[in-house]
């Protein structure tokens, strides 16, 4: 009996060191720090709760067990890991709205032993009148997630704890860039880079209030 | 008992690594794609948009922001009346299976010119391959428009549009013998150029003046310099 309690005892510490030095995993340290943006920068701002369709963008979700009751599932396998959004992005410089549509999916290179945890995204942003652009990237989730099941296992329900989490490309996937353009942008070239700040009222919700830096040179 | 107890700590630390590297993350299922190899070189692949079935509206009643829906596109409405229309679809492979996602967005071509022909632009993400980005002059303005009501419907659903046959060609341009151009794309489709034709094909029309019918994208692409 005492042998027993022994073996479980040790076992369910080192399942929780184990999962601890996963979390924490340093090639997060490595993937911290997203690439410079070069060129002048415009920065947009958009947030969940106007509508989406698609897989539901929650820990759970990617790990392919979240149940979606904001939108509509897709249910054909083709795009069930697939998400689309239409939002409205306000240039506070300009005041100009644009209409933006964001289509995005779960990145095949994600690997939990990796601390690969995000999604492949595409934009295409237009300007009435002025122009447009077609932006291709991603983004790795990992380190809010990190953060919000830290703070869950301390008992204080999922809240990553920064202010404002930059989103870096996944590994392997290249930086993320503006591929084309029309109108003003026409001869445009760029990148971008999103970042993720956490809303109170929705935790565990990873789309939040989001910031899009477009970079265009 | 010590050993016992260090030795079971390994073990969890094990379990734990082992358990991260098996677990089956999710992965969108990948269909064989349906290529055909073009004589002067390059490739082939036709996709497909079944409508109105296709169709997916993403904003919620009340809209984003300046953006808002009207019917199954979103619509927002920019200086000097000018307007730009998304419209998001389910998109497949000419075997019918849905195979990703697709948006087209649509401004008018000459601001100044509301009524003749957009400009379009084609995002297609395909999660089990990459994205492709289109873009086109419209032979035709593609923007929904009011008809009996203030509610904008899709052109595909306006009076008229078909009069002239079952089979509109929608792209006029800019690339060589008026087709669309593929302006890049993502992983499978990283570096690729070429050219697109946009078809509209309308099967029937049903009660409440909504067609059914279907949007052919046919694109030939190879790898760029």
């Amino acid at each position: 009996m005492m042998k027993a309690l022994v073996i479980i005892a040790g076992l369910l510490i080192g399942i929780f060191a184990g999962a601890t030095v996963l979390l924490f995993n340093p090639i997060t340290f490595m993937q911290g720090a997203p690439a410079g943006l070069s060129g002048a920068i415009r920065s947009f701002e958009w947030q969940s709760g106007a509508g989406h369709q698609g897989m539901v963008l929650t820990p759970a979700g990617l790990l392919g067990f979240g149940t979606d009751t904001s939108g509509a599932p897709f249910r054909d396998p083709g795009i069930r890991y697939a998400r689309a959004e239409v939002v409205s992005l306000d240039d506070e410089g300009e005041g100009t709205p644009a209409l933006a549509v964001r289509l995005s999916a779960l990145a095949r290179s994600n690997s939990l032993l990796q601390a690969r945890l995000g999604m492949a995204t595409t934009w295409n942003v237009v300007w009435p009148g002025r122009g447009s652009v077609l932006l291709a990237g991603s983004e790795t989730l990992w380190t809010p997630v990190r953060d919000g099941l830290w703070s869950a296992l301390r008992g204080r329900g999922f809240h990553p704890g920064r202010a404002r989490y930059p989103l870096p490309p996944v590994p392997g996937f290249g930086p993320s860039l503006l591929i084309a353009g029309s109108g003003e942008f026409a001869a445009a070239s760029g990148s971008f880079r999103e970042e993720f700040a956490p809303v109170d009222d929705a935790p565990g919700d990873l789309v939040g209030l989001r910031r899009l830096h477009l970079a265009i040179e | 008992m010590a050993r016992l107890f260090y030795g079971s700590v390994l073990g969890g630390v094990l379990l734990s690594v082992l358990v991260a590297g098996v677990f089956p993350l999710p992965h969108s299922q990948r269909y064989r794609s349906t290529i055909e190899v073009v004589p002067d070189g390059g490739r082939e692949e036709t996709f497909v948009i079944e409508w109105p079935a296709d169709r997916i509206q993403p904003l919620r009643d009340g809209g984003a922001g300046s953006v808002h829906p009207a019917g199954l596109v979103a619509v927002v409405d920019g200086p000097a009346g000018v307007v730009a229309a998304a419209e998001v679809f389910r998109l497949r492979d000419v075997a019918g299976n849905v195979v990703g996602l697709a948006s087209r967005t649509a401004t008018p071509a000459d601001p100044g010119d509301r009524g003749r022909g957009t400009r379009s632009e084609w995002m297609l993400l395909l999660p089990s391959r990459g994205a492709l980005f289109l873009s086109q002059i419209d032979a035709l303005d593609t923007l929904p428009r009011a008809v009996t009501g203030p509610m904008p419907v899709p052109v595909v659903d306006t009076p008229g549009f078909w009069a002239g046959g079952e089979r509109r060609r929608i792209t006029t341009g800019p690339a060589d013998g008026g087709a669309g151009r593929v302006g890049g794309g993502t992983a499978e489709f990283a570096g690729l150029q070429g050219s697109y034709d946009e078809t509209w094909e309308r099967r029937e029309s049903a009660a409440g003046g909504v067609n059914h019918g279907r949007i052919v994208l046919r694109t030939r692409v190879l790898a760029g310099p």
